[in-house]
């Protein structure tokens, strides 16, 4: 498999159409180009040994398909029931040949590049996400998903954990150690 | 070359037709390969409890121990295994028995997740219903002689 960067290497192309969706009050996008589909109601599967970044796996044409956790995300809080982290839909998308579901809460829609107004200066802090602040879409704070640092996160939690043993799924050392990670 | 792809995915569906033993341990779903088998015993019936070979603890191996599923105080089954020359007991908590898996679609484990602590899990099964872990009994022992267990 290709070494997997855990630094950004997202560039704004300006002929990009971008796909935004909402989680948890928060906006996300992507370009078009990633995306292969929005699954209504997956069922997700728990499998063991595949890391605390990792909420399951769905099945999608023949692929065992790894769902992200939702706390790999900016704006997730801790559930106390886990089947309130379960989301509505999950958008797959497809990076360096590896499928990945995404937890969205709603989809908004498909924007061209000159609707994403450009921001000066950083609006939110994305460190430890593999997220980074593309603009605003109609006076929102917009996150461009970076899909090699999450892919790297994957990787380098379950190899982690397959070291040290697995780690809490939402304590705050274990956030910090996932801060470190998504660097 | 698309004929030889479907051949060979034929062949691996012919593989899976094979009936396998379907367990669980915690929340998860296994099937096991039949070749190394040698019996199930329950743990909870007093005949036939002794341990024949090493064992190894599911619970443990799989990480499902937690306040809710205590190990300590539980019964479940035991899956004999000889792999070689040598026996090996599986602790699981549940043996749904054995099944044809003929209709099951095999599934890869999703490269990018895959690593040395998760080698026993050679794929999946999916029926339309569940995804069930296809345990490689021979890569479980090799984890456990690794010290991963």
């Amino acid at each position: 498999m290709k070494p997997v960067s855990a630094e950004s290497s997202l560039q704004r192309n300006s002929a990009a159409q971008w796909f935004i969706w909402e989680w948890k009050d928060h906006l996300f996008t992507i370009e078009i180009s990633r995306v292969v589909k929005v699954i209504e109601r997956a069922q997700v599967f728990s499998v063991p040994l595949t890391g605390a970044r990792v909420l399951g796996l769905i099945y999608y044409q023949e692929e065992a398909v790894p769902v992200i956790h939702p706390d790999l995300l900016p704006g997730y809080k801790q559930e106390a029931d886990k089947s309130q982290i379960l989301p509505q839909l999950i958008l797959l998308i497809e990076w360096d040949q590896n499928k990945i579901g995404i937890p969205v809460d709603r989809v908004i829609r498909i924007v061209e590049d000159s609707e994403i107004v450009e921001c000066q200066e950083d609006f939110s802090d994305t460190s430890g996400f593999p997220v980074q602040a593309l603009g605003t879409y109609q006076g929102r704070a917009l996150y461009q998903l970076d899909g090699e640092r999450v892919l790297a996160s994957l990787i380098q939690t379950a190899e982690l954990e397959s070291k040290i043993g697995p780690l809490a799924a939402t304590d705050k050392g274990e956030r910090d150690e996932q801060k470190d990670i998504a660097r | 070359m698309e004929f030889a792809a479907d051949n060979e995915k034929a062949k691996q569906a012919e593989g899976e037709g094979q009936s396998q033993l379907f367990f669980g341990v915690g929340e998860y779903i296994f099937a096991l390969n039949l070749d190394s088998l040698v019996r199930v015993v329950d743990l909870s019936s007093d005949s036939e409890k002794e341990k024949s070979g090493r064992e190894i603890d599911l619970r443990k191996f799989f990480r499902v121990e937690n306040e809710d599923n205590p190990i300590s105080g539980r019964e479940g089954f035991r899956i004999d295994l000889k792999i070689g020359n040598q026996d090996y007991g599986l602790r699981v908590d549940t043996v749904f028995g054995i099944r044809d898996f003929q209709l099951a679609i095999p599934l890869d484990f999703p490269g990018a997740l895959r690593n040395e602590d998760n080698q026993a899990i050679s794929g999946f099964l999916f029926d339309g219903k569940d995804m069930i872990c296809k345990l490689d009994a021979e890569k479980l022992i090799k984890s456990s002689d690794k010290g991963l267990i």
